[in-house]
Formats: C-alpha cells, structure tokens, sequence
C-alpha cells in the first residue's frame, strides 16, 4: 500500500487569496486515519485559512481535495459536517444570545423534536451526557452562551464538534484558551479519538506542545508549506528555524475576542442628550443579546419621538408636520445606521 | 405605587372595573408583541406593522360579517400571514433595508386602506362595521381567555421550535448560525410568517373590541409599533427572571396601567403621555442597569 491509499484526507495545490492576500498558496498534503497532525506557523501564514477551506467554511480558489480517495468538496460547514469533518474554529463561534444546549445541538435539534416540538429535557441530558463521557469539565448547560468566560465557550466548541462523530476533527488554537486542567483532559481526549481512528488536525503556538502530542508536524510560511517532518525527530529549535528562519524571542498573540472588549459600546457624535439616553437604552438591551436589533430600533423611537415633538414645536410648513415627521423617520434610518455603532463593552 | 395612584385619582385605580379595563386595552398589543417577536428578534424591523393590523382588522370584520366569529378568526389570520409573508417576501429579496421597505410597504398599505374607505364612502357606505355584532372577542373575559392559548403557543414556538431558536440564533449571531448550517433567510422568513400569525389574532381581538377601524395616512400607522417596543424592552429588562414570553404580557400589562393612570390622573393622552411613557421606561432601565452592574462586571 503506498502513502496515497492509507491517507483520509488528501489536499492537493490548493490556494487561496483573500483581495490581494495570498493567504495559502499551492499546498498539498496527505493526512492519515489515527494521526494528529499538528499544524504550525507564524501567525498570518495561512494555517486558519488552509482548514477553514477543509472544513467548507471558505471556498478554495485553486487545487482539489478528496476523502477516503473520493472528491470532497464541501460548500458549507454544515456539508463538511455531514461528510464527517468538524472543526473548532480559532475565533469564538457560539451563538451568545443561545443557551449552552441550544448551542451544541443548532441546526440539529430535528433528532429532540416530535410534532416539531423540541423535547428540551431530552436534549439537555443529551449534551450533558456528551460533556460527561468525552470527560470535558461541565459548563451550566442552561446558561446563555455570552455569559460564559472564553475557555467555557471554548469547551462547549469542542463538545458541539464532537457529537456528530466526525472522522477529521480539526482543532485551530483550541489550547490557549485552557487552563492546565482541561488541556490535561483535551490531551487524554485527542489520545483516544486517535485510538480510534480518527484524524485529528491540531494548530497550537505551543510548540512543546504539537511536538509532544502530534505525531507529524508540517509547517507553513507566508502561506506555503515548507516541510512535512515527524515530530519525533524533530526538536522545538529545529520548528522554530523552518517557522521563520530565525530564533524567536517570544510568541505575541492576540485573541480578537479580547481586544474587541475593550472597545466602545457606541460611538455617538453629534447628539449628546439623546446620545446618552440612547447608550443607556442599548447598553440594556446588549446584556440580553437576543434583543439587539429590539435595542437599536428602540433608539430610532426615542429620537423620532424627541424630533418630531421639536418639529411639531415649531410646526412648519403650516402644520404639515405629519408629512416631515414620517420624512425624519426615514431618513433616521439612515442616519443611525452611520452615526451609531453599537459594540460590544462599556459605554 | 400604585397605592398612591389610586388615592391621587379618587380611588378610582385599584378597582375590579378599572383593573378589567387595564388588562383588556393590554391584549391586544401583546397579541402585537408576541408577533413582533418573532421578526424583530431576528432584524427584521419592520415599520408597517401597524398598517398591517389595520388591514387585517378590516378584512376580519369582512369576512366576520360573513361568517361570524369563525370569519373574523380567519380573516385576520389570513391577511396577518399573507401581508407579513409579502413582506418577509421583499425585505428579504430586495437588498433595501428591513428598516426602507418596512415604511415603503407602510405606504402601500395604507394606501390600500384608503382607497377602500373611499370607495366604500363613495358607494354610500363605510369601512366595515361590526356594530353589536360579534364584539363579545374583543370584551372581557374573552379577550383575557386568549392570552392563555395564546402565552402556550407563543412560548412553544420562540423556546422550543427551530423555527423560534432559529430566529432567535439569527439574531444573536448571523455569522456562526449559517455556519451551522441554517439558512437565515429561511429562519427570518418563517418568522415572519409566524408573526403574522399573531398579528391576524391580534387584528381579529382589535376588530371585535373597536367595532370599526378608519384607515390612517401619512406613515401615522408606524407609530403603532412604539408601544410593543416598549413592552419588549421592558420584557427584555425582566429578562433574567421571566421568559420574555411572560415578560411582554407584564409589558404591555404595566404600559396599560401606566396609561390609564395617566388618564385618570387628567394627563392628556397622546403626546404627553407618551413623553411620560418613555421617560419612564428610561428611568427603569438605569435603575435595572444599577443593580446588575455586579454581575455585569
Ligand atoms: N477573511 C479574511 N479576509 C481577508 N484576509 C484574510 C481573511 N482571513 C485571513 N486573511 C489573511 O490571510 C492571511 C492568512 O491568515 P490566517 O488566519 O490563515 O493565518 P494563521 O496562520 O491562522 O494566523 P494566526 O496564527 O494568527 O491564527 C493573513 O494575511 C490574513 O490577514
Ligand atoms: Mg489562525
């Protein structure tokens, strides 16, 4: 048997620009059933972009892929779902305004329902359950997803991944949220996936990390592959060469989760009493996220109402003021839409 | 509080009568809300809500005067779903703003409204009158009997049907909810639809209650909507403790308190209650905001 049978998962010259950017360029690989293959590189070369195009959430530009020796071209990560590829992807990807359970099973709930009724005992039991033998630390399954510290939200990512059953789990940068505990538990996790078969793709910044669960390692640059090695004989100096070509100092490396916390809740130019009232009111309306469109749309009111009571006031255009109310309304619209962005944090 | 209302007002508040009178005028707005729910929740604003109710209302007192109470169920069901369901239809295949098409269609709904009145004038007659008849839906205590069915039905679809996690999921996070695999132009569509479910009861309730219902012009029909708001922000700040289902009846239970004590009180109804409304709404939600900084942080 050669190489090319024994391989699940086959990448051959895929590329993909993003504009301008060539984030992954001509690269191939072979990956095999019951290896983790650990991926690695700077950030920016290409390794989010590279399993994003396995797991169908971008489409490649360039090259083809097969599974199990048949063409594998996934549209949506819901295809590639089907065809036995999960991912966990590197930035948070819960739905906040959901509970933990609603999270793990949307888009699947069909299996809960009878007479389209979802049976939510049946369903919470079940992602307790799924928590309880991937021996995954609990999380409150009824609380809302946006309530959740990052690692919690990551622990549920990996649980919502887990129950289809997929035969290439892929994990982009899954460590770094995690405590020693749970990498502990992952580690134990990913030892038996691999026992079973699966494949399992693992990006970490962690290099003794990759080197010491992984048992191929390949390397990207600048969004080309540079080499596929065996991480047995290949030392954390010898990674770190292929990485860049140089020692590195340190890994700087930013969760995008973080900083856009630290961003303004709005940013209100022009109006300041209605700006006020109005960051109170979607400041309200944020902590309850299912609302937010309810929130943004109540600032419409508060401004129509205050607007059209100064025209009314001064009543011109010989008290025709209906017609300039329902003008102001529409052109409010627009005008929200520029001048208020509603973000995540503080006021 | 309310104590202190119902002494300021003669003693007049706190009675059987008037407390009836309060839940009566809250039902039909949440019949509104519920319905609202379910397209706002997932962005899709929509401003012709309150030209909707009015042509549904019409068209179940039509079909009402045909059929009996059975007709203006139906009625205001039927044109509830089919107007929400155009509507869903161009917000959602034009690339307008819900926000635009929403006032757009207002506008062509009250247009329909008024050519009707016309030529229901012009022929000698008026928009559809119920006069005593079929009223009893919209009196007491079979209006307040619909919220029951109706709080059961609204929870069942928004908590426990993919149709509302799905709105809900779109609302949330339209970006990782179509990597799951739903499609958000599907889920704010039947959404929609369901919303005008609640909608065409809600004009069935409206019909019976008001007899007869003049359609309105100039956009005035948008204005319809800011009560619901309220409500569901109010809902929205209850949040934590109630199920919005429950927290919308609490909303437009209290707006409808708020109101009639205002009235009562010598407010003149209209713009100043209005005002008052708001601030207050205001005042309550930095109140609410003040005590959950704690957890907040
Ligand atoms: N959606 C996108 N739109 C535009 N450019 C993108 C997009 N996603 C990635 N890129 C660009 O493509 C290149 C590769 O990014 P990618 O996220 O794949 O790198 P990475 O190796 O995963 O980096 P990191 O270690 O920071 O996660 C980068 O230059 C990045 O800016
Ligand atoms: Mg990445």
């Amino acid at each position: 048997m050669t190489a090319r049978d024994t391989a699940i998962l086959r990448v051959e010259n895929i590329s993909k620009s993003f504009g301008p950017t060539r984030a992954v360029i001509d690269v191939s690989l072979e990956l095999r059933a019951g290896e983790i293959h650990g991926l690695i590189g700077e950030n920016g070369s290409g390794k989010s972009t590279l399993l994003s195009m396995i797991a169908g959430i971008h489409a490649r530009d360039q090259g083809s892929m097969f599974k199990s020796n048949r063409p594998y071209d996934p549209l949506s990560p819901a295809q590639a779902n089907e065809q036995g590829v999960s991912m966990v992807v590197q930035e948070l990807g819960l739905v906040d305004g959901l509970t933990v359970t609603e999270n793990i099973f949307l888009g699947k709930t069909q299996q809960f329902a009878r007479r389209g009724i979802i049976n939510l005992k049946r369903m919470r039991e079940e992602a307790a359950l799924a928590f309880a033998s991937w021996g995954i630390a609990p999380v409150p399954l009824d609380a809302l997803a946006g309530t959740l510290t990052v690692e919690e939200k990551k622990l549920v990512e990996l649980v919502r991944a887990l129950p289809t059953d997929p035969d290439v789990l892929i994990l982009d940068e899954i460590t770094a949220a995690f405590s020693h505990n749970n990498r502990v538990a992952l580690y134990e996790l990913l030892a038996e996936l691999k026992s079973q078969g699966k494949l399992i793709l693992f990006v970490s910044h962690n290099l003794s990390e990759v080197l010491a669960l992984a048992d191929r390692i390949t390397v990207l640059k600048d969004g080309e592959k540079v080499t596929t090695l065996d991480a047995a004989e290949s030392s954390e100096d010898e990674l770190k060469r292929l990485m860049v070509g140089r020692e590195i100092k340190e890994t700087y490396y930013y969760t995008p989760a973080r900083l856009a916390d630290q961003e303004p809740v709005l940013i209100a130019d022009g109006i300041t009493v209605a700006g006020v009232l109005i960051s109170v009111v979607t400041e309200s309306s944020r902590r309850t996220s299912t609302y937010k469109s309810w929130g943004k749309l109540y600032m419409l009111d508060l401004l129509w109402v205050i607007l059209s009571r100064a025209i009314s006031a001064v009543d011109l255009f010989f008290g025709q003021t209906q017609q300039i109310s329902s003008l102001a309304q529409a052109s409010l619209s627009r005008f929200r839409e520029k001048r208020f962005r509603p973000r995540h944090g503080e006021v | 509080m309310f104590l202190i209302v119902h002494i300021a007002a003669d003693f007049r508040f706190l009675t059987a009568r008037n407390l009836g009178i309060i839940i009566s005028h809250a039902v039909i707005p949440t019949f509104v809300t519920w319905g609202m729910v379910f397209s706002f929740t997932s962005g899709m604003i929509d401003l012709s809500v309150g030209a909707i109710v009015i042509l549904a209302s019409n068209f179940a007192g039509f079909l009402g005067l045909k059929w009996g109470y059975a007709g203006l169920l139906l009625g205001g069901l039927a044109a509830g779903v089919f107007l929400q369901a155009l509507n869903g239809f161009v917000f959602l295949k034009t690339n307008i703003p819900p926000w635009v098409a929403g006032l757009g269609m207002a506008m062509i709904y009250e247009s329909i409204g008024a050519i009707y009145s016309n030529l229901a004038v012009r022929s000698g007659g008026m928009v559809v009158t119920l006069g005593s008849k079929l009223r009893a839906l919209g009196e007491l205590p079979f209006n307040v009997l619909m919220l029951v069915p109706g709080m059961v039905i609204v929870y069942i679809l928004f908590c426990r049907t993919s149709i509302g996690l799905n709105v809900r999921a779109v609302g949330s996070d339209l970006r990782v909810t179509r990597q799951m695999g739903i499609d958000p132009e599907r889920a704010k569509f039947l959404g929609m639809v369901v919303c005008g479910v609640f909608l065409g009861l809600g004009s069935a309730i409206n019909q019976s209650y008001v007899g007869q219902l003049l359609p309105r012009t100039g956009l005035s029909s948008v204005s319809f909507i800011f009560q619901p708001l309220t409500a569901v922000l109010i809902a929205s700040s209850m949040s934590a403790i109630f199920n919005v289902v429950i927290g919308v009846v609490i909303g437009t239970i209290s707006l409808s308190a708020l109101f009639n004590a205002l009235t009562l009180l010598g407010v003149p109804s209209g713009t100043w209650q209005e005002v008052v409304m708001r601030l207050l709404v205001i005042l309550v939600t930095i109140v609410s905001m003040g005590d959950e900084e704690g957890i907040v942080k």
